[in-house]
């Protein structure tokens, strides 16, 4: 009797513990296709970001400090690195980043704003300058479009 | 009567976890050490222990206190392993209720001549509640798998043990009247699970997670 009782007790022990090692098999293996997921979703959106013909980037909004941005906008700026493209938006006049930084502060978007930038090289490109708040940090996310205009200086 | 071939080895499966810690020390946190300690202890106990029954002395009285470290033991690496506030309380309520029950139960009879069955059952039961609600927190927050989790072998280790040996201890002053071999036969069962136990914890020694 003392036996009988003793296997069975084990035996729902044993049970027990299996129950617990097979779930935990299975909450791994669902949390390993998660992460495999968002890995694939990064390098996608990676993909689409690195090749867009528009221009991207993540910036300060207070600051203009770029936090990242695509190979699409270091062209149409002229610029070799994000620094330098930093720099390119910090020289530009108030009046022209003025309106993007209170319609994001207050709205947090702001759609086609037109920018004209006159580069190193004696062209003045225009652009449309859409961006989007990022959560309640002083981050957004940036779309550049160049328009068709490339007018000569003089 | 002569001691059986399985109880040396299990009184000689002890060392495992204590070798298990030795061998770790420097990379086991101090819940662990504390562990180790106990195991040391253990390792101790269970020579008085094998000498005492040797020379026909009542060994119940190390057995009493080999159980009242071993359950304090457990509960204090529970109590250092959870994360939540209740959890902790409730471990902390049933180390002190179980050390006062103790205390209680062996005032009265110091050096017992039979098992104390009822306390060594009730802190059975402590230890397997508490393994089971340490194995479902586990399951629950372990980002890993279990085998590199030190707690998942030393729950697993106590729930085999105490639940394969609730009913042998519970009954094992009516299996001393039914005569000392047939006592010896049941209690195989006993020494069974201890080496399956000690072996699950000295596994936990050698884990990524303390």
């Amino acid at each position: 009797m003392i036996v009988l009782t003793t296997s069975i007790i084990a035996m729902f022990a044993i049970a027990y513990i299996a129950i617990i090692f097979t779930a935990n098999k299975k909450i791994i293996e669902e949390q390993q296709k998660k992460i495999e997921e968002i890995r694939r979703s990064e390098e996608r959106y990676k993909a689409l970001f690195e090749n867009s013909l528009a221009g991207m980037m993540k910036f300060n909004f207070s600051t203009w400090i770029v936090v990242d941005t695509n190979q699409a906008m270091l062209d149409m700026f002229n610029a070799n690195t994000i620094y330098d493209l930093q720099k390119k938006f910090t020289e530009l006049p108030r009046e022209v980043l003025r309106p993007i930084e209170v319609s994001l502060a207050k709205t947090g978007m702001i759609d086609s704003h037109e920018i004209n930038f006159a580069l190193d090289i004696g062209i003045v490109r225009r652009f449309f300058f859409s961006a989007r708040r990022d959560g309640s940090e002083q981050l957004a996310h940036a779309v550049v479009v160049l328009m068709n205009s490339e007018k000569k200086i003089g | 009567m002569n001691i059986p071939i399985l109880a040396h080895f299990a009184a000689a499966s002890h060392i495992l976890p204590a070798y298990g810690g030795l061998s770790r020390w420097k990379k086991i946190n101090t819940p662990m050490k504390v562990f180790t300690v106990f195991w040391c202890v253990a390792v101790v106990l269970e020579i008085v222990e094998f000498v005492l029954g040797r020379l026909g002395i009542h060994n119940q009285f190390v057995i009493n206190i080999f159980f009242l470290i071993q359950c304090e033991c457990f509960l204090y690496l529970y109590y250092h392993w959870t994360i939540l506030e209740p959890a902790k309380n409730i471990i902390k309520f049933a180390q002190m209720v179980f050390f006062i029950a103790w205390m209680i139960d062996v005032s009265f009879t110091p050096f017992p001549d039979e098992f104390r069955e009822t306390i060594l059952t009730a802190g059975n039961v402590i230890l397997i509640f508490s393994s089971i609600f340490i194995l479902q927190t586990l399951l629950k927050l372990s980002t890993i798998s279990l085998l590199h989790n030190s707690i998942f072998w030393i729950g697993c280790g106590t729930i085999v043990y105490s639940t394969g040996t609730l009913i042998v201890w519970a009954m094992s002053n009516t299996m001393m009247k039914m005569g000392v071999e047939y006592f010896a036969i049941l209690w195989h069962i006993n020494w069974g699970f201890a080496i399956i136990a000690n072996v699950l914890y000295a596994r936990s020694f050698w884990c990524k997670e303390f």
